[in-house]
């Protein structure tokens, strides 16, 4: 009995050494065995803006009448995605929020303005004669879209406004008498060159490309001239890399001081017991770690990180409303086992009921909470469910290893037997 | 021992009123997510001359600049401007102006800047947002408690939770303590955690009452174990998160600090509200409404 408690103890004991080392990776290096590397969990940690430090715009589009406001909205998106990445701006991303807001986040830029700039303003869209004269711009565009494949073309049409449409009709007369082109210019640079094969009077010309994506991306980049819809931004922000590695920097020491301070506390106070529930709190430390390493929708944020450091503190309350029972019963004279059991089967509606009151709270948080409320209820959640398994199952296992090992006197576990100041 | 029990509340009261007077009279320090408006954090190299730096952001379009330090010689900035003057259009002017006046050039180091801005709309939305989730959290938390308690420790409960969020708001208001969007998750803690304490005590009153036949003992006497039975594991549960989130206070930045100091005034509040207020409350009404049924 005693040999196999040992056993699976040693087993468990040497788990958890050997997580611990993976997760952290040993140096920093990982570790790598034959051709396989185990990396440190770090490595997938996927930080917030507040930390990892960039841009953060959010705009609001506005209604415009007579057009349909959810493709609009694609297409700006996909407007700011194109524009970004010609800029050489890689990590980035564009979400819808809500019904009417587009969230930019672009990491590891230093002003907002250079975003600010190239996503609010429209782009500098002009055509050009052979001779290099501007004979159109993009505001008298007012619409460029992809058709589709014609015969072995892949079509894009653009549509001019009336100012438009004169001056396009002139360049293009002049052009297909010169059999010329009239080139397409971006923000300054030659975008394309399409040649002139018919006068178009009517402001409505056709190009053709080779391939579906080169239309498709000519109708992005021409429509950028022209936003399908008004935008607005309504906030934003700027946050150097270093104050964000600060924040973390600082909020990571706060977290080590408070678990420090709580384990101690707990071995203190509880002895033996608290050590079961110190033990079963670095359990819950290392699930915690691996779960915000490992869902590709977990993200780091400060107040995620605040609600860990505060699940923590929370982690340990159901092992101190435990230990407190157990001193109970064990005081009314039961017997150490007896009074280990039913302090534990007692403390259950009471921790039961606590955790429900805070799982209420968070799901409310989760759904009708603004973003970094979220972010924050995602951490406090997760840590409320998995410190029940951990304050509950694991401590109990260890105490009752830690009992079969010799730990029986009613000192070591920090109990009291007690007749005096019994009622 | 009756005039203790009255001890207890006047020191709540006395707390509140203060707020009370604090709010209406320097009212609630509202940061940019509640208020709109931008917030700058320049870390200088140097010390700074704050009338100079209030003067570079007037003249770039800002106005109703507050200068406050957080840690050696970072600073946070907020200002406003006119609805014509889009912030986004005077950011760059503000960091160059400021660049010029204390970094690089002067003192051989680079200034970090961070802007943050919130329009109206967008923080007027957040209030809202803000208040429905505190309101929806509450009004779920009560409707579990009704099921599982009778409805006597609803009210004694919501009576400890509004006493909790008027003591943390009192406190935000004197201490002037900068209140954000993460302030909602706070409240929301506060409440959440306000309620774990006071389901420990009354869990305790409930089994008590069963255990004390009530022709023998009185309701105080069973609210008065009770109380000192739950004394410690209210108490020490409460320490550890004490524990984490004040060690976050002491080394956080800023924005952790705003976080994390309600949930600390919060926490204490509770405490002391389920052993000192919310029990009488509950034996206050328990007591009424037998007295009712006996004369009935």
């Amino acid at each position: 009995m005693k040999t196999k408690s040992v056993i699976t103890l040693v087993v468990i004991i040497l788990l958890l050494a050997v997580l611990s080392v993976w997760s952290v990776g040993f140096n920093g290096e990982g570790i790598t065995i034959d051709i396989i590397r185990f990396k440190p969990w770090y490595e997938n940690v996927k930080l917030g803006m507040d930390i990892k430090g960039g841009v953060t715009v959010i705009y609001e589009v506005k209604e415009k009448e007579g057009s349909d406001f959810q493709a609009g909205i694609k297409s700006i998106m996909s407007i700011f995605e194109s524009r970004l990445s010609s800029k050489g701006y890689t990590d980035v991303s564009i979400t819808q929020q809500g019904a009417d807001r587009i969230r930019v986040e672009i990491a590891d830029v230093a002003s907002a303005d250079d975003v600010s700039e190239l996503l609010g303003t429209p782009g500098k869209l002009e055509f050009r004669d052979d001779e290099g004269n501007v004979v159109c711009t993009g505001d008298q565009l007012t619409q460029a879209v992809y058709l589709g494949q014609d015969n072995t073309d892949y079509v894009v049409r653009i549509t001019f406004n009336e100012e438009g449409k004169k001056s396009f009709a002139e360049a293009t007369k002049k052009a297909l008498e010169a059999k010329s082109y009239i080139a397409i210019y971006m923000d300054g640079e030659e975008y394309s060159r399409p040649t002139v094969n018919a006068a178009i009077t009517d402001g409505n010309a056709i190009i053709t490309c080779a391939t579906a994506e080169a239309a498709n991306n000519m109708a992005i980049v021409l429509q950028s001239g022209a936003m399908p819809l008004d935008i607005s931004e309504i906030s934003a922000s700027v946050l150097s890399a270093s104050l964000g590695a600060e924040a973390l920097n600082s909020a990571l020491i706060g977290g080590l001081v408070g678990v420090i301070l709580v384990l101690l506390f707990m071995l203190v106070v509880y002895r033996f017991m608290g050590l079961a529930a110190d033990i079963a709190l670095y359990v819950y430390m290392l699930i915690f770690y691996w779960f915000i390493t490992s869902f590709p929708w977990m993200q780091l944020t400060l107040p995620s990180i605040a609600g860990i450091v505060l699940s923590i503190g929370m982690a340990v309350d159901a092992n101190v409303v435990i230990f407190e029972r157990v001193k109970d019963e064990f005081k009314a004279g039961k017997q150490l086992d007896v009074a280990v059991d039913d302090g534990y089967r007692k403390a259950r509606t009471a921790i039961l009921d606590a955790n429900l009151t805070t799982i209420i709270a968070g799901l409310v948080m989760m759904l009708v909470g603004p973003t970094p409320i979220k972010n924050f209820a995602t951490t406090l959640l997760a840590g409320v469910i998995i410190s029940m398994f951990t304050a509950i199952v694991v401590t109990r296992y260890f105490m009752k290893v830690l009992m079969k090992l010799g730990v029986k006197s009613p000192k070591l576990l920090a109990l009291k037997e007690g007749k005096a100041d019994e009622k | 021992m009756k005039n203790k029990k009255y001890l207890y509340l006047i020191i709540s009261a006395v707390i509140i009123l203060a707020g009370v007077i604090s709010i209406c009279i320097q009212g609630l320090n509202l940061g940019i997510d509640f208020r709109g408006g931008t917030l700058l954090s320049v870390g200088f190299n140097s010390e700074i001359d704050n009338q100079k730096v209030i003067d570079i952001i007037t003249q770039a379009g800002g106005k109703d600049v507050k200068i406050q330090k957080s840690t050696g010689n970072n600073y946070e900035i907020r200002f406003y401007t006119d609805e014509n003057i889009e912030a986004s259009d005077i950011r760059d002017d503000i960091r160059e102006a400021l660049e010029k006046e204390y970094g690089k050039s002067v003192t051989g180091k680079e200034i970090t800047t961070s802007f943050d801005t919130v329009s109206a709309t967008a923080s007027r939305e957040l209030v809202i947002a803000a208040f429905w989730t505190v309101a929806l959290a509450v009004v779920c938390m009560l409707v579990y408690i009704s099921l599982r308690f009778e409805w006597t420790f609803g009210i004694a409960t919501v009576a400890g939770l509004l006493h909790d969020i008027l003591i943390t708001l009192a406190f935000m208001s004197i201490l002037q303590v900068q209140l954000n969007s993460t302030f909602i998750a706070a409240m929301l803690t506060i409440v959440g955690y306000a309620i774990n304490n006071t389901i420990v005590i009354f869990d305790r009153v409930r089994e008590n009452n069963k255990k004390y036949d009530v022709k023998t003992y009185t309701r105080e006497f069973v609210v008065k174990t009770s109380v000192k039975e739950s004394f410690r594991r209210t108490l020490f549960s409460s320490l550890t998160t004490l524990f984490t989130i004040g060690a976050l206070c002491v080394f956080g930045v800023t924005s952790v600090r705003e976080f994390a100091l309600p949930i600390i005034i919060g926490i204490i509040s509770s405490i002391y509200s389920c052993m000192f207020i919310n029990p009488f409350i509950w034996e206050f009404i328990a007591e009424k409404r037998s007295a009712k049924k006996k004369n009935a």
